[in-house]
């Protein structure tokens, strides 16, 4: 009687687990293919506006920070940001990327002008059609956009004249008296499209502060400012020129104002074997540029917080939208990074990494 | 559990059958739901690159219409025109209009408002046409063409990534259904299996009883009746069957038990009958003795012979004495019993009495083994037969009679032979005295109250044996012979 029970428990048994197995194989297949199907019928958040960027170089880190820095003001706001960025095999212009961002009647243009003319009467089409627009970084002084988020370009040359006048003191210091040149050339790394005055202020700025310095100082040395203009449809350009300057033995600092010039720069010193003996200026910060401050290839970089100026932009929208007006101008501040204060940026760095990696 | 046992083997059978059946095709749907969905969505992922390529289409047929009838302002041109305005706004009610947050759907959103903006422009070209107003219709032109150059591009790259979307899903909907594939062999063999064992403990369980049943029944033919009861498992067929089985065993046991106690009582019933007979027996000897005192009865002779002695009656003495020794016999040895020889010297005053009465017409004589002399007999056997010789055989006869006595070996058995040479006895009476229903009637008729039947029945219990006594009839007038067979081992 006894096996007889302990039989029937253990029929009974083997068919319940096997039912139950079935049954949570079964439902974890539902599952999945529940969630494969929610995941090709996603429907994401309905936002109230919709903002959108216009750069010529939609995928530079800079202008990659601001974006995520708009993104993360924008959802606060219930503002949707996006990018309008070149297609597969299709690269918009900044005037047509602005024909877009009119015809397509976005609640919000963040503009980083090209300063082009067309670009310019763009801008006025927007506004008289109530779109209001934020110039970013690069302004556009002529048309009529409701305000300019972005660095005081003549302030960055003199930050930069500033910084190039610190690295040659200290590059001096080690030298004998005997070994001092005459001349000391600094290389401007520039744009060759971009149309924008700002780069020229800022050289500008730049060769006033040294000008300045210089006879402040009673120097008995020069240092010479040259513009390199880089062709950036050219993607080796930036190593070409610099390559050149280093054979040529012309050049005592690199002065960068983007970054990919930045990372450009510092590899062609050290593919030539030429660290120290060339000293680079970087603009903006990369984990490769910090990485790079932190061995002494690159001597400083000069920085905005890009996050910051997203939000700014977002922020100088929103104002508009609620009061009818916003001031012209929203200044963004720099930050010069050296080997003294590149540690804590690294660190900053690591934790987003480790952020990501989780 | 019990209700499980009680069930018949065939629904012990067809449930697991069909409750792993109807598992089977459980699954079998649910996996065919599902296929059928994911089916649907394959079918589905490209639809979105279907819609792009219609609505870019539709955009180029307008402009090319618009282009057409800009140069040759035909009405033909100008139906087709607002036939793909129509068709393209149709296409565009599908788009998104919603600000939601992922780039495909707001370039959905871009593409509707460029459309429409395209639209309204190409509109306007159409009416200045018609007016004439060849300034604006060429601005307004251009603007259309500036404007499609950007929307076709655009739509492009929106289908572009509306193809990368559904090539990625199109991707997983693939390796889903490879895990489907997988997972549906991996449940019908799982299911499978366990039908498989479930059947094999099944009919286990219900092949061990029969095995069981078939083994005690095979020890019950080789004659072990001991067998214990088999234990009932449960209460379908095979139950039922061993059921049966234990209630047979228990008949024949009770059979055989009843057998036995019927042997025991006949047993029983016999040895009081011939208890009653001994009581009966003692009940007519102490009738005849409780007629004469039988030791004054002897005294009495023997004082007669002490007196025929005295008056030189010899003859007389020795007829008295023995007279005496006859009666004296009968009262002592009844109830014991005796030897061949005190039987045989008792048939000899009984001889000598009865010539003494009928002068003399009895010639006895006797052939007896003396080794067999001491061998210990019932008392009152030989008489008996004697008298019955005389009486039955030799009375009457016209030639001389004699009786012949003898005591011999034969095989196992002492044998007492009494032959005379008399009338001769008839086979009926043979087997009415050896075994006849009538056994007690020639009681009265001896002189001793003694009977052939009493001798046979008081041998046959005191041997304990059956054949004690053969009576040989010669034919008529041709005497009888009676042979008593003592069984030797008795005397060992």
């Amino acid at each position: 009687m006894k096996n007889n029970k302990n039989l029937g428990l253990i029929i009974t048994l083997f068919i319940v687990s096997v039912m139950t197995i079935i049954l949570i194989i079964l439902l974890i297949f539902q599952q999945k293919i529940m969630a494969v199907s929610e995941e090709l019928a996603s429907q994401n958040t309905l936002y109230e506006k919709y903002y959108v960027l216009i750069a010529e170089e939609s995928d530079d880190v800079l202008w990659d920070s601001v974006y995520a820095g708009a993104v993360a003001a924008g959802a606060e706001a219930d503002v949707y940001v996006e990018v309008i960025e070149d297609g597969d095999g299709i690269e918009y212009s900044v005037q047509e990327k602005m024909r877009i961002a009119i015809d397509s009647n976005v609640d919000g243009i963040i503009l980083s002008s090209d300063g082009n003319e067309e670009t310019t009467l763009l801008i006025d089409e927007a506004v008289e059609k109530g779109i209001p627009v934020v110039t970013v970084l690069n302004d556009d002084t002529q048309s009529m956009k409701q305000s300019y988020v972005g660095v005081n370009m003549y302030s960055l040359g003199e930050e930069y004249g500033r910084t190039i006048w610190g690295c040659l003191q200290e590059y001096l210091e080690e030298k004998e008296e005997e070994e001092v040149q005459e001349v000391y050339t600094v290389a401007v790394l520039m744009d060759a499209s971009s149309q924008d005055t700002g780069q020229n202020t800022a050289f500008l700025g730049m060769k006033e502060f040294i000008e300045s310095t210089l006879e402040l100082n009673e120097c008995y040395y020069q240092v010479e400012l040259e513009s390199v203009a880089i062709d950036k449809s050219n993607s080796f350009e930036a190593e070409e020129k610099i390559a050149a300057m280093i054979l040529a033995n012309t050049i005592d600092v690199i002065v960068c104002l983007n970054a990919d010039n930045t990372d450009a720069a510092y590899r062609t010193i050290v593919d030539y074997n030429e660290v120290g003996n060339v000293q680079i200026l970087g603009y903006y910060e990369t984990e490769d540029i910090l990485d790079a401050i932190s061995k002494e290839i690159i001597q400083a970089t000069i920085t905005v917080d890009g996050e910051e100026v997203g939000k700014q932009c977002i922020r100088a929208l929103q104002e508009y939208e609620e009061m009818g007006y916003v001031s012209e101008y929203f200044p963004v501040d720099t930050y010069v990074l050296t080997t003294d204060n590149v540690e804590e940026y690294l660190e900053k760095y690591e934790e987003e990494g480790e952020a990501e990696d989780e | 559990m019990n209700r499980w046992k009680n069930l018949s083997i065939r629904a012990k059978l067809v449930i697991p059958f069909l409750t792993m059946s109807l598992v089977v095709l459980l699954c079998n749907i649910f996996l065919y739901s599902n296929i059928n969905t994911m089916i649907n969505e394959l079918d589905s992922v490209y639809q979105s690159n279907s819609n792009m390529n219609e609505l870019s289409d539709a955009l180029t047929e307008v402009q090319e219409n618009l282009t057409k009838f800009l140069n040759n302002k035909s009405s033909e041109t100008l139906e087709a025109y607002y036939a793909g305005v129509q068709e393209l706004n149709q296409l565009m009610e599908t788009l998104n209009t919603d600000i939601y947050g992922d780039d495909v759907s707001m370039m959905e959103r871009n593409i509707y408002n460029m459309t429409t903006e395209y639209l309204e422009i190409t509109d306007q070209a159409i009416d200045s046409k018609r007016g004439r107003n060849i300034e604006n219709y060429r601005t307004q032109y251009q603007e259309a063409s500036e404007r499609y150059d950007i929307i076709q591009p655009y739509i492009a790259q929106l289908n572009i990534n509306h193809f990368k979307i559904n090539s990625a899903n199109y991707e997983i909907l693939v390796e889903y259904m490879g895990f489907f594939k997988t997972m549906s062999i991996l449940i019908l063999i799982g299911v499978c299996i366990s039908t498989i064992i479930v059947v094999l403990i099944l009919t286990q369980n219900i092949i061990s009883p029969l095995h069981k049943l078939a083994k005690v029944a095979d020890e019950v033919a080789a004659g072990n009746l001991e067998v214990e009861h088999l234990e009932v498992q449960s209460q379908d067929e095979i139950g039922i069957v061993t059921n049966a089985f234990n209630h047979m065993m228990d008949s024949i046991d009770e059979y055989i038990r009843r057998v036995k106690v019927n042997a025991e009582t006949e047993n029983i019933m016999k040895e009081k009958e011939l208890i009653m007979q001994g009581h009966l027996k003692d009940a007519q000897l102490k009738y005849l003795q409780a007629q004469i005192n039988p030791h004054f009865l002897f005294n009495t002779l023997n004082a007669g012979a002490q007196l025929a002695m005295l008056e030189g009656a010899d003859r007389t003495c020795t007829f008295v004495e023995n007279m005496a020794d006859f009666f004296r016999y009968n009262v002592k040895k009844i109830n014991e019993d005796s030897t061949i020889e005190e039987e045989l010297r008792l048939v000899d005053n009984y001889l000598y009495i009865l010539n003494v009465r009928f002068g003399g017409e009895i010639h006895y004589s006797s052939e007896v083994e003396e080794q067999w002399l001491g061998t210990r007999v019932p008392s009152m056997i030989l008489q008996p037969i004697v008298e019955n010789a005389v009486n039955y055989g030799i009375r009457g006869i016209d030639w001389e009679g004699h009786i012949v006595l003898k005591v011999y070996e034969h095989d196992s058995y002492i044998c007492i032979s009494i032959f005379d040479n008399g009338v001769g006895i008839s086979e009926e009476a043979v087997y009415d005295i050896l075994y006849g229903e009538d056994r007690e009637t020639d009681l009265a008729k001896n002189s001793t109250g003694i009977g052939m039947v009493n001798v046979i029945s008081r041998l046959q219990v005191y041997y304990n044996h059956e054949q004690v006594m053969r009576i040989i009839a010669k034919g008529e007038n041709q005497g009888t012979e009676v042979i008593i067979y003592i069984p030797k081992l008795q005397e060992a």
